[in-house]
């Protein structure tokens, strides 16, 4: 039902209907702000690129078309690709600075909890920013998007197999960068 | 137990507590609502960026060809400064 909802918008939104490109936007929006600020690191960035990934999709949805991969994929590869000229540009991958922090709110935490785990945050962050971009891209469609090996595929042009051969590469990696001892704490 | 199944279960057991830790500390995050807003809006009525949404066609138009005409005056005049800069060291060197 919500695919064949999609694809009635799209089909609007790509005769240029802006309302339907709206449904899209409002619904897209905070998974690719979301993306976009685990690659970048800061909530400016994060937001001038969103906008950025919202003009290119409107400017270009005439040449969507659906073969098996979902809007959404779409999306991300957008976004995808602007990190990618962000990150050559820039030719530095930044950190999220503390003093950012409150300005974005993690959903789901109490303040408390949100104070404790800062830090906590930050250094796992400079951990996931030091891995490649496929490994990064993997963690946040799996953990921040909660998607299956079968749709990061979809997004990232890999068969499931090879993202599950990723993210077991990526644990390894990053098992071996935090350390057994701070598993354990 | 088969090999894939106990290879698997290994990994499971390895990964487990990064995993853990991970679904604990990347928590998804939420736009600013007025970024939010303002986006939709500049998406829905105008579709171009920022600063051609703050003009209508018309007055875009104006600003575009009062721009290239101030272009054009400046250039002339600086082209015709240094004519005048030429002709008047031509002339002071013939004097003298």
């Amino acid at each position: 039902m919500l695919e064949l909802d999609e694809s009635e918008i799209l089909a609007q939104a790509s005769q240029g209907d802006r309302d339907s490109f709206g449904i899209l936007y409002e619904r897209y929006v905070e998974r690719i702000f979301n993306y976009v600020y685990y690659r970048t690191g800061n909530v400016h960035d994060a937001e001038d690129i969103t906008a950025r990934v919202f003009y290119r999709a409107l400017h270009h949805i005439h040449n969507y078309r659906d073969r098996g991969v979902p809007f959404s994929a779409w999306l991300y590869r957008i976004a995808h690709n602007l990190v990618a000229n962000w990150h050559r540009d820039r030719s530095r991958k930044q950190e999220i600075p503390l003093t950012e922090v409150p300005t974005i709110k993690y959903k789901g935490d109490a303040p408390e909890q949100t104070m404790v785990y800062t830090e906590e945050r930050e250094n796992l962050l400079k951990l996931i920013h030091s891995l490649t971009p496929d490994r990064q891209n993997l963690l946040i469609l799996k953990f921040i998007e909660h998607m299956s090996n079968a749709e990061i595929g979809q997004i990232m042009g890999r068969s499931e197999g090879a993202v599950k051969s990723l993210y077991h590469r990526t644990l390894l990696a990053l098992r071996d960068e935090i350390g057994d001892d701070l598993l354990e704490e | 137990m088969g090999f894939k199944e106990q290879l698997f279960k290994t990994s499971k057991d390895q990964f487990g507590s990064l995993e853990t830790r991970l679904n604990g500390l990347l928590k998804p995050v939420a736009p600013r609502p007025e970024f939010v807003n303002t986006l939709r809006q500049r998406i829905q009525i105008t579709g171009k960026p920022a600063w051609v949404g703050q003009f209508n066609n018309m007055q875009f138009i104006v600003i575009l060809v009062t721009g290239v005409l101030a272009g054009v005056v400046v250039v002339t005049m600086l082209a015709r400064a240094l004519v005048n800069l030429l002709v008047t060291g031509k002339k002071s060197s013939h004097a003298s």
